[in-house]
């Protein structure tokens, strides 16, 4: 099966909605079917928060800003709150509604775009005031068939709830850079674009996961993050900011890959697809095709695909920069081998608009941009250009690497920066710069015009 | 229409407007040393008689003209004229559309004709199809309509005879004197013209003139002579019906300068001191003529004689690798020339020729294989034959035994295909009338009517005495190339080339062919079919700023002109004349071409660079979603590999390039290029669903791979197979089976063979996309 286009559901509301007739004729359903809902709503309902974040957006090469909406869920009495780091990624300026209808400004303590999850304090809260909040369930006790609601903002709607079950506790959605430490609880329970962020709960009122994905074009697929995952991610987000992961360039492949029909015969650990080169795992003498039984003293096991999060979690708590065992099956023999992970780089980089030019760059590593890497270790590549546009009316292209500007070479967003920056200072010069770029294999140089200001009202 | 078109029918157009009624025609313009001609009223006006022999001349005009209607039929497919057939052009086509327009329309074609005997009246032959002929009438002054026959043709003369087909009409004929004429002589010449719907009588003097211009021999010809032609130069058949209505054409009378009639012009110019096609008024009653029925017998036996030395040759074709449709199988009619050659009157392009599988020549009804021998270099025919230890050809032409064209005389034109399965030759006739300037002032023989191209010319023995074809411009192919910006695209080819080829000469093409051959034109072995040449670089094309960057705007024509150099490839021609990323080339100069050749790439496509931003992995990239969506290194067929296919391997061609802010020469040696990804071998398992390439070299630079790094390219895997279920996709690499390296093509096969032998479930390839490396189990399956 191929992976269906799954959107993120922050939605940016720019229209109204068609006026709907009033719920409720009958409520006589099971009065104690009613009841649990009605615990269940008003343990969560208090907490749950309207997430408007104000993004400086980088798309089609230009920096926009615009209002998003989402939804999140204070987990603590003196006002922390998480949501998807999606929701306020980008964000120069988050405001949140609460449930009396107060609205206030937010930090960010910590985002990881890894989880896709992000975690707010709640700012201008009164002198001892505790808040309103929810409890995390164990989602490793959520079975498929259990009730769960969804809780946010559907379409900017805030404070709307929806019912439904959960149909799969451990969907794995792994795909190209995102999603590899966590599966998904599924649910059919109504999820749309706005949802994201918002808690899903269950009929004791606590939250089993963080509502992050749909499904475009279906209907009851929604995807959220088990609560297990957000409480670990929140703990180091809140203590360290950040979620540090070890990286040790060891790729993983299960043993019972239904995928490509491909079998390992083995009971136990993961099987090492792939090592990445110049990586801690090449020093450690893992190869690929070697069987991983244990790593960092633990067993490790990753029979389905399902199972890689779990895995790839286990390598990512090695004590970075520290010796690790790491036990390894090859043949008949295991071997014991030592590795000593690095920190994993970002796989979310940093971007800038340059206006004047028309195109937005961001900067890429071997973990957001795998592709590109492989062209050029790093670097700063064309995220967006715009149309009409400088950029595009000289021929640069989206995902061209940026090598040199006026015979400077740019390495990071800053290095770009600071020469677009002089270059537009200098009003004497011609507005033309000649850029070199790499496009695969290829360098070219393009020379970028840019005396024409697009962005000039008429 | 060409520019050199053009220009013969602006000259044509010229003459024919010209009142005199004098036609220099053929004569060209530059080699005509003195025009003497008057209109006659001006020289009669000094004449005390003028009225007089004015009178005179009318009277033996009227007496002697005779005003003549031809009707057009439209001929069936079985007679074969206008049938579409190889040897057509379209030009004829759109004669043969225009003829048939008038036949339906049924117009009459007006001629005027001169009475020579009592039953007998004398018409220009314009070249109409016999075929398309359905009756001639003539209409005397009360407009009465009389049926009259073609009975036969003048063989030293273009013109046919008309006879009565009612026994019993007798015409009166008009008295021929018999003055003697000299170089200094002038003659009056009547020029019947149509204006509109009526004939008009132009009078003129015609005075002798002399030729300056080599003749046949290299000697200087001064013979004088007089231009009394009915027939004009150009293209003298479509004098008689071109432009859509019917055009007239008659003969001219020859009065002496006092009003004596002489005889009529028909052939183009009459000579006083040598021997001159017949147009005296006795000459014409006596001269040689050949009978319809002759004609018939004639063609009959000329045609069976080319029947005996004619064989059918059938030429299948390869399939070319990527995909395309093979080219059909050719059914063709070969004229043997030799025990074991035979010639195949059609160009064969140089691709096709590559790709010939088999070669069948049908010998007294027997298969017999053949081979290939080459495209003749100077004509659009080429030469097929059979092995030296076949058993020669029973029956062939004998081209030592060619003969010559004689000028005025009929020919026989054969026009040799198969069609249904069948022997399909086509028999018409043509007469050769002087000649006439062609494409690089090159003089070319006129014939009326021109052959089809393709055709065989014989003479009236049945001797093959030429080849009518178009001639071939060394390199011809390139001239798209020569084209600046603005034209290119439009490709012009000159039409009017076509000549023909003494077969006389021919004998000695026999003796030693291969140099006669165009060397770029060979039947290749399968794997070298699609073989490429190559200079060994990748490149992308200028724009007016990266120009004015480098300094070479007026050199690249403002960033028009110009192959930035992007890539090098290891071993390449390139590489060794030290070419370098970056440099620019311009132009490249061709030998044979007459000036260099622009380089100027394609515009708005990509070129044969591959679309990076295409470049994603799709889905599920972990354990093998979709896989590439375009092949991630540019493809080898892109506008320099494509000139440089013309230009062909082993050439030397010099390059002019820009580099450090001027332009340097440097010399390269087109080499035969490695195989690439259109051109490499390949392994097919049909159970396992997978087609495999060797990795060639611009895969390994586009991948980054070294020479010696293992594996295969897939290049196709059919979905819901072992190798579709397997999740591997196109354009990814197979690097390892169960952990051995894949060195090459043949060891994948031989392992896959071995692991079927031993009966193993599946194979555990290693499979690498861009770096990035995954397992997947192959199964093997019964």
């Amino acid at each position: 099966m191929k992976l269906i286009s799954l959107s993120f559901l922050v939605l940016a509301l720019n229209g109204s909605v068609q006026a709907q007739d009033p719920p409720g004729q009958s409520r006589s359903t099971a009065a104690d079917f009613r009841r649990i809902i009605e615990t269940a709503k008003g343990r969560v309902y208090p907490a749950l928060v309207f997430v408007k974040p104000i993004r400086e957006e980088f798309s089609g090469g230009e920096q926009k800003r615009q209002e998003v909406f989402g939804s999140g869920v204070i987990i603590s009495p003196d006002g922390l709150a998480i949501t998807n780091h999606h929701v306020i990624d980008q964000a120069v300026e988050v405001q949140i509604v609460l449930s009396d209808k107060r609205q206030v400004p937010a930090e960010i303590v910590g985002k990881d775009p890894e989880t896709d999850l992000a975690l707010l304090r709640l700012k201008g809260i009164k002198e001892g005031e505790s808040l309103p909040y929810a409890a995390f369930a164990d989602s490793d006790h959520v079975q498929a068939g259990d009730f769960v609601m969804a809780f946010g903002s559907p379409f900017g709607f805030a404070r709307s709830v929806s019912l439904g079950i959960v149909s799969n506790t451990d969907r794995y959605l792994g795909f190209e850079t995102k999603h590899m430490y966590n599966t998904f609880i599924q649910t059919d329970a109504a999820i749309n674009p706005g949802n994201s962020g918002g808690p899903l709960v269950d009929i004791e009122g606590q939250i089993v996961g963080i509502n992050t994905l749909g499904i475009q074009s279906g209907q009851g697929l929604g995807f959220s993050i088990p609560s297990n995952v957000v409480t670990d991610v929140v703990e180091r987000l809140r203590t360290k900011g950040r979620y540090d992961r070890a990286w040790t360039g060891l790729q993983l492949q299960p043993l019972r890959d239904f995928n490509s029909n491909t079998f390992t015969k083995s009971d136990v650990g993961v099987l090492i697809r792939d090592v990445e080169k110049d990586s801690p795992a090449v020093l450690a003498g893992v190869l690929a095709g070697d069987i991983v039984i244990e790593v960092g003293g633990k067993l490790v096991t990753a029979m389905y695909a399902e199972d890689l999060p779990a895995a790839r979690r286990q390598f990512a708590d090695l004590a970075i920069g520290e010796p690790n065992p790491l036990k390894v099956r090859r043949g008949e023999s295991d071997l014991n081998l030592t590795i000593k992970p690095v920190v994993k780089g970002s796989i979310d980089g940093a971007d800038f608009a340059c206006k004047r030019w028309n195109m937005t760059i961001k900067e890429f590593n071997e973990f957001s941009e795998a592709d590109l890497y492989f062209y050029e270790k790093g670097g700063v590549f064309v995220n967006g250009v715009r149309s009409p546009g400088n950029a595009q009316k000289s021929g640069l292209r989206r995902r061209d690497i940026l090598l040199k500007i006026n015979s400077r070479e740019v390495k990071t967003v800053a290095d770009v920066k600071k020469v677009y920056e002089e270059l537009l200072a200098d009003t004497k010069r011609q507005p033309r710069v000649l850029v070199e770029v790499r496009r695969g294999q290829f360098v070219q140089p393009i020379v970028l015009d840019y005396k024409e200001d697009y962005l000039k009202e008429d | 229409m060409s520019k050199s078109e053009c220009g013969a029918r602006n000259a044509q157009c010229g003459t024919r407007n010209a009142t005199s009624g004098v036609r220099p025609g053929i004569l060209g313009i530059w080699f005509v040393l003195a025009v003497c001609m008057t209109v006659w009223s001006s020289v009669v006006a000094q004449e005390p008689n003028v009225t007089e022999v004015r009178a005179k001349i009318t009277s033996q005009a009227r007496a002697a003209l005779v005003d003549i209607e031809l009707f057009l039929r439209i001929p069936t497919d079985e007679e074969g004229a206008g049938a579409s057939g190889a040897g057509e052009t379209v030009a004829s086509q759109l004669q043969d559309r225009q003829q048939d327009q008038v036949a339906r329309d049924k117009k009459a074609v007006e001629f005027m004709g001169v009475i020579v005997s009592p039953r007998e009246v004398l018409v220009p032959d314009t070249g109409i199809d016999p075929r398309r002929i359905d009756r001639w009438e003539i209409l005397d002054s009360t407009s009465r309509r009389t049926t009259v026959r073609r009975s036969s043709f003048l063989l030293d003369a273009p013109a046919l005879v008309l006879e009565p087909s009612d026994d019993q009409v007798k015409w009166a004929v008009p008295e021929f004197a018999d003055a003697a004429i000299d170089p200094s002589t002038s003659l009056v010449l009547v020029t019947p013209q149509r204006v509109q719907s009526e004939w008009m009588l132009n009078t003129s003097t015609v005075r002798a003139l002399t030729r300056w211009a080599p003749d046949r021999d290299g000697d200087m010809d001064i013979t004088p002579f007089w231009v009394v032609g009915s027939l004009t130069s150009g293209a003298p058949s479509s004098d008689a019906l071109f432009g859509g209505g019917p055009r007239a054409s008659a003969a001219n009378l020859i009065f002496t300068a006092s009003g004596q009639l002489l005889g009529a012009g028909l052939a183009d110019r009459i000579y006083a001191d040598r021997p001159t096609p017949p147009w005296r008024g006795a000459d014409l009653r006596t001269a040689a003529r050949m009978s319809e029925t002759e004609w018939k017998e004639i063609q009959d036996r000329v045609r069976r004689g080319f029947d005996a030395m004619s064989y059918p040759v059938r030429i299948e074709y390869r399939r070319p690798k990527g995909g395309s449709q093979a080219y059909p199988d050719s059914e063709l009619l070969g004229w043997a020339v030799s025990g074991r050659s035979l010639v195949i009157p059609h160009a064969i392009h140089r691709t096709i020729a590559a790709q010939i599988a088999r070669i069948t020549i049908q010998v007294s009804g027997r298969d017999v294989e053949g081979q290939f021998f080459g495209q003749l270099k100077d004509l659009d025919a080429f030469l097929v034959g059979l092995d030296r230890d076949s058993e020669p050809l029973p029956s062939y032409s004998d081209l030592k035994q060619a003969g010559n064209v004689t000028v005025y005389r009929p020919h026989i034109a054969m026009t040799m295909n198969r069609k249904y399965g069948a022997n399909d030759v086509r028999v018409d006739y043509t007469r050769k009338l002087g000649m006439t300037r062609g494409y690089g002032n090159r003089l070319l023989p006129q014939f009326l009517p021109p052959p089809p191209l393709g055709s065989l010319v014989m003479d009236l023995d049945g001797k093959p005495v030429g080849y009518f074809s178009r001639r071939r411009r060394p390199m011809e192919e390139l001239e798209p190339y020569e084209q600046t910006q603005s034209s290119q695209g439009r490709i012009q080819t000159p039409t009017s080339n076509a000549e023909l080829f003494a077969l006389a000469d021919w004998a000695s093409v026999l003796d030693n062919p291969t140099s006669y051959f165009d060397p770029r034109v060979v039947r290749r072995d399968e794997k070298d079919q699609d073989r490429r040449v190559w200079l060994g670089i990748e490149f992308n094309p200028l724009s007016r700023d990266l120009a004015e960057s480098l300094g070479c705007r007026k050199e690249s024509k403002d960033g028009t002109v110009g192959l930035m150099i992007n890539q090098i490839y290891a071993g390449s021609p390139a590489e060794q004349i030290g070419l370098r990323t970056s440099d620019v080339l311009m132009s490249v100069e061709v030998p044979g071409r007459p000036k260099s050749i622009d380089l100027i790439p394609p515009r708005g496509g990509r070129g044969g660079s591959p679309d990076f931003s295409q470049f994603r992995r799709g889905g599920d990239g972990e354990f093998g979603g979709q896989g590439p969506t375009r092949a991630p290194w540019p493809s080898r067929n892109n506008y320099l590999t494509n000139l440089l296919a013309i230009v062909g391997a082993d050439t030397s061609v010099r390059f002019n390039f820009w580099r450090g802010g001027k332009i340097e020469q440097v010399e390269a040696q087109i080499a035969q290029a490695p195989p690439d990804q259109d051109s490499a071998a390949q392994f097919k398992d049909e159970g396992l669903g997978i087609t495999v390439k060797e990795i060639t070299y611009e895969v390994r630079a586009a991948l980054r791979l070294n020479s010696d790094d293992p594996g295969v390219i897939v290049a196709k895997v059919e979905s819901g197979s072992p190798a579709g279920r397997a999740r591997i996709n196109p354009f990814e690499i197979v690097q390892a089976a169960d952990g051995e390296p894949i060195k090459s093509l043949a060891e994948f096969e031989s392992l896959i063979k071995k692991a079927q032998e031993e009966k193993k479930d599946q194979m555990r390839l290693t499979i690498v996309d861009r770096g990035r490396s995954r397992f997947a189990d192959l199964k093997l399956g019964q």
